[in-house]
């Protein structure tokens, strides 16, 4: 079995009164990753314990077998790390501050340069190499941020927020770089709270909401899940207290039931239901879970 | 590092003759330098973003005007004296003497120092750079150890550039030959490295510490010649030979005159009224001082940047 991407275990961090993680536990699989979570979810909290920059109050945090509190100088030299906001300094070039930013990760000179020059043309701003970063546009920043992340060949990158700012278009291009990084060998964990990015990109899904963790499971678990919508003619409430009752979750939507079973098939619940209750049904469809749905869903249950 | 194979070239244009290939990512295969590399690494981008190098034209002017006028003015003394005096000289002659330059050379020092560390240090904090910093294998003793071994060695090489234009160019004009001049002048060497190093330390911890805490360039720079200069206003207060107590425990924030009463000491000169000679405290009291300020800035400059690690 190959190691783990992370494992957490009872991590917490609080900054003050305001508890930013509370008991974190989970094991997360290499591969893309998902984070997703509101703002002051905890996920810039979480990526930088897995950093190694903060000292969670309890618990541990590994990345790849090694601990971010024990093994920070190891681990950092096999982690990238765009950051969310700023790292970018605007009076130096693209192509100095990549070979620098490779330099610092240890790689000699002149590797160094051709690594900048790799990566640059990878993001797509090697005709922008000479140019100052103050004086790119968001979108180029952003690349730019990535293209830092990966100049000193990591096994993983950690990206916090990688699409902020971005207009369709950039976003667009940022995921696709993003996706194409596994196949060069680089697991990648996404911080974001537009899910719907999430949802194209990666293939695992870790959920915080208020330090807590509500989901940790691949994404293709969501669509799994046996969901149907129903709707009815009147007397949801009734209905949904009789689906509860045969043991199916059920969410109102106006006079639409979503109605989900773990064990059961949600067509016979349903089924059984309205004849026991005698409430007559519009429309029957199968339900199409989406990351957004689940985290709704997931979210009003804590 | 990473398990990848090296990616081969994939043609993804072909336009009749003409073809476009992505070459793909390559992992690196090679060696790793470690910290020391990066300690390297940040040496030369310190030295680099200090003087401009690699930068927009603006962003050379004024520490290569300082260094100029550092320069220029050495060099000036060596042709002067040798216009004088031909290849004729019995002694350093009326403009050579080490300790005499440094009087002239300190305050450009200090200018220097102003503009060098908030350059160093500030510019990462307020861009958020240190986030990429705290990616790399480094700690935050090694980023700080860099930036401080950087603005010591570049002021150090400030003050010690023209010192060198007149030791060899004085000692060049001497009667007796360049070897005759460089064996008599250099008795003076231990006391002008003593001294440089007093002017490295004294006047760099300061600035160190005050870019440790400032949010912008123009405010470091003004808030540390400002406290420079009022601490030499400071001994200009106190009455000669004074025995009150309060002016004892004064004397030594007198942060300006610490280098100058090393200078002093070392080349056994009469002191020039600096504070530390004015409570009647022994000129060792400034080098003590120094060496305190520096191991007191190492400490906050630890404890303001090992969260950011």
């Amino acid at each position: 079995m190959s190691t783990p991407l992370i494992e957490l275990d009872g991590l917490s961090q609080a900054y003050g009164s305001f508890v930013a993680l509370d008991g974190v536990t989970g094991v997360v699989p290499p591969g893309r990753i998902g984070l997703v979570g509101a703002n002051g979810a905890g996920k810039s909290t979480l990526i930088k314990v897995l950093l190694g920059i903060l000292r969670p109050s309890r618990g541990t945090a590994k990345v790849l077998g090694l601990s971010a509190i024990d093994d920070t100088i190891a681990l950092r030299a096999r982690v990238g790390y765009m950051p969310e906001r700023g790292g970018l300094p605007p009076d130096q070039t693209a192509a100095d501050f990549m070979i620098y930013a490779a330099e610092l990760a240890g790689i000699p000179h002149r590797a160094a340069r051709q690594r900048a020059s790799d990566v640059l043309t990878l993001v797509g701003l090697h005709e922008e190499r000479f140019r100052h970063l103050g004086d790119f546009s968001t979108g180029m920043m952003q690349r730019a941020l990535l293209a830092q992340a990966i100049v000193h060949d990591p096994d993983v990158v950690l990206l916090d927020e990688p699409l902020a700012g971005l207009d369709p278009e950039g976003r667009d291009q940022m995921l696709r770089l993003i996706g194409r990084l596994e196949g060069f060998g680089i697991h990648t964990l996404v911080s974001s709270h537009v899910l719907s990015d999430i949802e194209s990109t990666c293939d695992w899904i870790l959920m915080l909401e208020a330090g807590r963790v509500i989901r940790n499971s691949a994404l293709d678990d969501l669509v799994a899940e046996e969901t149907v919508e129903l709707e009815v003619l009147r007397d949801e409430e009734r209905v949904a207290s009789a689906l509860r009752g045969a043991g199916a979750e059920v969410r109102i939507l106006g006079h639409r039931l979503e109605v989900t079973t773990v064990d059961a098939d949600p067509y016979d619940v349903i089924r059984d239901v309205l004849v026991e209750t005698g409430v007559g049904m519009r429309m029957l469809r199968a339900g199409v879970k989406t990351l957004e749905d689940a985290y709704l869903h997931d979210e009003g249950r804590t | 590092m990473s398990a990848a194979p090296v990616a081969t070239a994939d043609e993804v244009v072909d336009e009749g003759q003409g073809a476009v290939y992505d070459l793909g990512y390559r992992p690196h295969d090679g060696i790793r330098l470690g910290r020391s590399g990066a300690f390297r690494a940040m040496m030369v981008d310190g030295t680099r973003r200090a003087l401009g190098l690699r930068r927009k034209p603006l962003a050379k002017v004024i520490p290569w005007g300082l260094i100029a006028a550092a320069i220029v003015p050495a060099a000036w003394i060596v042709g002067l004296t040798y216009v004088v005096s031909g290849f004729n000289l019995e002694d350093t002659g009326p403009w050579g003497d080490p300790a005499e330059y440094f009087e002239y050379i300190g305050l450009l020092t200090l200018l220097f120092v102003a503009l060098t560390a908030p350059t160093l240090l500030i510019p990462d904090r307020e861009h958020g750079v240190l986030a990429i910093y705290a990616s790399r294998p480094v700690r935050a003793a090694d980023y700080l150890l860099a930036r401080a071994a950087t603005l010591f060695g570049l002021t150090t090489l400030f003050m010690l550039v023209p010192q060198l234009i007149l030791y060899v160019g004085i000692s060049g004009l001497y009667v007796e030959g360049i070897g005759a001049g460089l064996v008599e002048n250099g008795e003076n060497l231990p006391a002008t490295l003593g001294t440089l190093l007093a002017f490295v330390f004294g006047f760099g911890g300061p600035a160190f510490l005050v870019a440790l805490f400032a949010k912008r360039l123009v405010i470091a720079s003004g808030v540390y010649v400002m406290v420079m200069m009022l601490s030499l206003m400071l001994a200009e207060t106190m009455p000669r030979a004074t025995e009150l107590l309060v002016f004892k425990l004064l004397a030594p924030l007198s942060l300006m005159g610490h280098p100058y009463s090393v200078r002093d000491w070392l080349f056994d000169q009469e002191a020039e009224g600096w504070a530390l000679d004015r409570v009647g405290l022994p000129p060792w009291v400034a080098a003590a001082v120094i060496v305190g300020i520096v191991i007191a800035v190492g400490v906050l400059a630890h404890r303001r940047y090992r969260r950011e690690f």
